[in-house]
């Protein structure tokens, strides 16, 4: 037997309106009930407590999470972005935008809460800060073109300090 | 990132009798589809899903072998009422190459029938054929 490959072809199916016009409804319909779940499923939570989170009872979480349900609505998705602490981006696009976006899909599922995502700033912040702080003083030519914005991060991480400082206690 | 992949048959008749199927569908139906095939290739483990939310089914009795993948298209009427249409694309199963052969599709009409009529006895001379390898495949393009 022979074989053929190929590569993806999205974009050419796209040529057709008609086409183009079903999959942007169709990727919505089934790919945001796919996400929720798994983002759900990423935090170690059940439908109930995502219901909890976001203000709706549980069989609302499970509609949403069926892709056969299709009647998925706007403010329901918003109030499980909320529950769920991560942003929903509901914008007019380009179809190549839309096409890029679906290309790497898988690889984008995860999705950190704002508070995860915060600490990961926060982190990166302290370490340019601190490679900033151990160059000063030491070899200034090696502060380039980026010693400003590092100036900055340095400033910003000064502010933030005593921030951090009462979010440990609060948390204490 | 793809686990499986996904071939289509061409008989020895030389026809791509998923492609005529897929064909015959509507834009919205084929968009299910193609997305259906490309979650499916995504998901490592298709059986880790909940049993009620399977889009696929390995047939028994008379069907052994094949492995039909289930999906529906909803119209949402002004009234709010809703019309479902199921389909259903056949194929064989090769879990340990990590491949999908499709055959043919159809849609489901009540608990036997199906459109193009005979869909499943069709399915089983194609994979007959298949496994006397006769006929080619060619890799299923995904979305």
């Amino acid at each position: 037997m022979n074989t053929k490959s190929s590569n993806s072809h999205l974009w050419s199916k796209l040529d057709d309106r008609d086409y183009r016009k079903a999959f942007l409804i169709g990727q919505f319909k089934r790919m945001v009930p796919f996400q929720i779940q798994i983002l759900r499923k990423q935090r170690g939570w059940s439908q109930e407590q995502l219901a909890e989170a976001s203000g709706l009872t549980q069989g609302v979480i499970s509609r949403a999470e069926d892709p056969d349900y299709g009647n998925l609505t706007i403010n329901t998705v918003l109030r499980i972005a909320n529950g769920l602490d991560v942003a929903f981006i509901g914008k007019f696009a380009p179809y190549g935008e839309l096409e890029d976006w679906f290309g790497g899909l898988s690889e984008k599922m995860y999705v950190p809460s704002f508070d995860e995502e915060n600490a990961i700033r926060q982190g990166k912040l302290i370490r340019k800060a601190g490679a900033l702080r151990a160059t000063e003083g030491n070899n200034p030519s090696q502060i380039d073109v980026n010693g400003k914005i590092d100036r900055n991060i340095s400033d910003s991480v000064d502010r933030l300090g005593p921030a951090l400082q009462g979010d440990r206690q609060r948390a204490a | 990132m793809a686990f499986w992949r996904f071939f289509d048959y061409i008989a020895e008749d030389n026809k791509n009798h998923l492609g005529i199927w897929y064909g015959t569908l509507g834009r919205d139906e084929q968009v299910i589809f193609d997305l259906l095939v490309r979650q499916l290739a995504e998901t490592e483990d298709w059986d880790a899903t909940k049993k009620s939310r399977r889009k696929h089914k390995e047939l028994e009795r008379e069907d052994i072998g094949l492995t039909q993948l289930m999906f529906q298209s909803l119209r949402l009427t002004t009234f709010g009422r809703v019309f479902r249409k199921q389909f259903r694309a056949i194929g064989i199963w090769q879990k340990e190459e990590w491949q999908f052969i499709f055959l043919n599709g159809c849609q489901k009409h009540g608990i036997f029938g199906t459109a193009p009529p005979d869909a499943f006895k069709h399915a089983r001379r194609l994979r007959a054929q298949f496994e006397a390898k006769r006929g080619n495949i060619n890799e299923h393009k995904i979305i």
